[in-house]
């Protein structure tokens, strides 16, 4: 086995966000490498920096054993022979399916420096039956279905006789007797000598194609394993899931206190349906803590901005203690009480260059006014008692909020929406990229609220959180409640288990 | 069933070219002034500097962009024209020729490498430009060879062959390029969806400064043909063709939001426009009225085409 292709810690961070945090691997020739890890991990980043699309800001990429330097796409594909059919698909809608395929050659099917459309065809139409795709190919891409559009793409990509392809996500909308034609297309190119990376959020395939599998979780590589074919799969598919939604260590809890009282309904979905979200119906009672759970991008976030009034609900019913209310844009929702904290704290959530007092009374300022006047010492009063009650450690109200820990920040969040005096919050992963101690605090702090009787409804992600903190779990797949936990000890195989259908 | 769409499709790629004929019949019988061989000569003549300044529009609108300097180049290549032609003509058009690709190159600079939105940076370009226009030009005039104006305005028996012939050249090149061209398919490409075509390994900053070369170019011999028209250089004499460049490009079926239109409806489009004034002149509508007449018209033509990006969308 000769190496192909190395990677040696590739790092890479957009805007507030660490998306590759080091990332190191090498791909052989003639070896099929899965690609896992949840939403959010850096796959496509990944992807789309051996790609050339994204530069990195450190490490380096080897391909052949020499040090590559890939600016672009084209680069990729002529200099390093290495393509990638993307997860958003790259046809132009507008074009035909034979000028897609041949986008960036053209010229190669130029007649007396014009464009040979008939050449263009009879070259387009070989490249369809490479894939078993038999369509008209005068059609714009527009037309096409999204699986027919991922299989132009692959001959789109294939018609290059790539060294190594990429896979990213083209499986999701493919029937699988067309799966198992791609399968075939795979086995064939890696017969030759190819490599080939297959990403996929369904594992089956995953387990099914590919000799290797290298597990990213948030940015960093978690493991790789190989020789995924001698081993028992269900094995291997536990090691997988836990890879993938691992945990930190030390974290404290609260007690699951809400698990004993029956209290009030606070907050009811009858078949909540939209684009992200199938006949979702849940309870939230007075005292609990509610998590709704599962591999990210299931569907849990939208829920949670649904309800807010940020995305359009279609059908289903919301009631608020007992009485059914309309929620058709946040007002509707904010109205109600239901107050909803966004996981991107910094951008959605706080003004990071004005002062603590403003952040913290702006939500509920109206009121505190008299005659349309901002009544100024009742406001600071409610701002302070607040402080004091979150224990946000700030020197003063005037402090900036971007001079604050990211815990103090999250408490500015929460101190916010508790002077609206809220029925329920629903939050995003409230404790997210904060340090174990101050995660802690935030747990200690939602439960406390809930005694109080303002229930909290929350997105987690982290395994120890998910199986911790909430007194009851409500697992999402592709839109849809498909488990609920609801134990003191929820089991961890059982609840991995749910997560992949 | 079949022969229906090719009708359909007849009716959609040429639908320009029978509202121009419907309006030339309509025209003719409102004014018996309309219907001669000398109106249709005049409007054949106008229309040519309408038709090359949308001819780089139409290149910058496919790829999503807007170019408000294309007046603003014109007028500076009356300008340059009226103080160059003394040096010798091909002298006096080579300098244009020049000046005109380092003005589009930096327009597609600024768009594609600074990232500065077009409408900003063109609408700054089209300022800078006037300016420099003042400054070489302050008052109308120069001097402008007869040879020079009688060969581009060549006619034969009433007949504008010559400007007849830049348009037809221009149609051609126009839709050559944009149809049978590596070039041209990027615009449509970029135009579609920047992030596809970057994937697909367009150059995607170097097709718009592509792009932006080809517009400042085509007003610039807009220019040029104004020059010989008006007989001198005048620094405003282009801004008019900005207006009419956008109403060209999207009443021709050139959609807004880029990737969509062609060069052909452009063209019809230039001679609808230019008949546009003719009848309204003949009818004896005050100038005034023109404006409010092709305002109007800017706005209706616009607002049918989000009406048509929203319906695709639904």
């Amino acid at each position: 086995m000769t190496e192909n292709v190395k990677a040696i810690s590739i790092k890479k961070h957009f805007p507030g966000v660490e998306v590759l945090k080091g990332v190191s691997f090498s791909l052989d020739k003639g070896k099929i490498y899965g690609l896992v890890g949840e939403n959010g991990a850096g796959k496509s980043t990944l992807v789309k920096i051996l790609m050339g699309i994204h530069q990195p800001e450190a490490g380096e990429i080897l391909i052949g054993g020499k040090k590559a330097r890939i600016k672009d796409p084209s680069q990729a594909r002529y200099n390093y022979k290495m393509d990638t059919v993307f997860q958003e698909r790259a046809l132009i809608p507008q074009l035909s399916v034979a000028e897609n395929i041949f986008l960036d050659k053209l010229e190669e099917f130029y007649d007396k420096g014009l464009i040979n459309q008939r050449k263009l065809q009879d070259h387009a139409k070989k490249a369809l039956r490479e894939v078993g795709l038999d369509v008209d190919i005068t059609l714009p891409a527009s037309e096409f279905s999204e699986g027919e559009k991922s299989l132009i793409e692959l001959s789109k990509a294939l018609s290059r006789d790539p060294e190594i392809l990429i896979l990213d996500e083209m499986t999701a909308p493919l029937e699988s007797s067309v799966v198992n034609n791609l399968f075939e297309i795979m086995r064939k190119m890696k017969k030759r000598g190819k490599t080939l990376v297959f990403v996929s959020h369904r594992l089956e395939e995953i387990f099914k194609i590919c000799d290797e599998i290298i597990v990213l979780k948030d940015g960093s590589l978690e493991g790789i394993i190989d020789n995924i074919q001698e081993e028992d799969p269900i094995l291997i598919r536990k090691k997988v899931i836990r890879m993938m939604t691992g945990t930190e260590k030390g974290l404290s809890f609260p007690e699951k206190t809400g698990l004993k009282r029956k209290g009030e309904l606070v907050l009811s979905l009858r078949e909540m349906t939209n684009k992200w979200l199938r006949n979702v119906s849940l309870d939230v009672r007075k005292g609990e803590i509610v998590a709704l759970a599962g591999l990210r991008g299931q569907g849990q976030s939208n829920l949670l901005r649904t309800i807010a009034g940020l995305l359009p609900q279609q059908d289903g019913e919301v009631y608020i203690l007992g009485r059914k209310i309309d929620i058709r844009n946040p007002k509707d929702a904010i109205s109600n009480g239901i107050f909803y904290i966004s996981d991107k704290r910094d951008e959605e959530e706080l003004w990071l260059s004005h002062h603590v007092w403003l952040n913290i009374s702006v939500a509920s300022i109206d009121n505190r006014t008299r005659f349309g006047f901002i009544k100024r010492d009742e406001d600071k009063k409610a701002v302070e008692k607040m402080v004091s009650r979150l224990r946000i450690e700030t020197p003063s109200l005037a402090q900036l909020v971007k001079n604050l820990s990211g815990g103090n920040r999250q408490k500015v969040v929460l101190g916010k929406y508790l002077l609206a005096r809220p029925k329920i919050l629903i939050v995003d992963q409230p404790a997210m990229g904060l340090d174990v101690a101050t995660k802690g605090e935030i747990y200690h702090l939602l439960r406390r609220l809930s005694n109080e009787g303002i229930p909290t409804l929350a997105v987690l992600t982290d395994l120890e959180e998910v199986v911790n903190l909430p007194d009851r779990l409500l697992v999402m797949r592709e839109g849809q409640i498909v488990k609920e936990f609801s134990q003191e000890r929820m089991d961890e195989e059982e609840l991995l288990d749910s997560y992949y259908g | 069933m079949m022969r229906n769409k090719i009708l359909k499709k007849i009716i959609s790629d040429w639908y320009i070219y029978i509202v121009l004929v419907i309006f030339w019949i309509a025209s003719s019988a409102a004014s018996p002034f309309f219907r001669t061989t000398s109106t249709f000569s005049t409007i054949l003549v106008s229309a040519v500097p309408i038709a090359l300044v949308g001819l780089g529009q139409t290149f910058v609108v496919l790829s999503r962009g807007f170019d408000l300097s294309v007046g603003a180049v014109a007028s500076l290549a009356t300008a340059i024209a009226s103080v160059t032609m003394h040096w010798g003509v091909c002298a006096s058009i080579g300098s244009i020729i020049l000046i005109s690709l380092v003005i589009g190159a930096i327009n597609g600079f600024g768009v594609s490498k600074l990232k500065i939105d077009s409408f900003i940076m063109t609408l700054g370009m089209m300022f800078f430009l006037t300016g420099v226009s003042l400054l070489i030009r302050p008052s109308p005039g120069g001097f402008i060879p007869t040879n020079f104006k009688k060969i581009l305005l060549y006619h034969v028996a009433n007949f504008p062959l010559i400007p007849f012939l830049i348009l037809v050249l221009a149609a051609a090149l126009g839709i050559v390029v944009l149809q049978k061209r590596r070039f041209g398919r990027e615009i449509y490409a970029i135009g579609g969806d920047p992030e596809s075509a970057r994937m697909s390994g367009v150059n995607v900053d170097r097709t718009r400064i592509k792009v932006f070369i080809v517009s400042a170019l085509s007003a610039a011999m807009a220019g040029v043909f104004i020059s010989a028209r008006i007989g001198s250089g005048n620094a405003e004499a282009g801004a008019p063709y900005l207006f009419d460049s956008f109403t060209a490009v999207f009443m021709g079926g050139t959609l807004v939001t880029g990737g969509v239109g062609c060069y052909r409806g452009t063209v019809a489009s230039a001679l609808i426009i230019a008949s546009i004034g003719h009848i309204l002149q003949f009818l004896g509508i005050t100038i005034w009225y023109h404006f409010i007449v092709k305002g109007l018209l800017l706005a209706g033509v616009a607002g049918i085409q989000l009406l048509i990006v929203k319906s695709r969308k639904t």
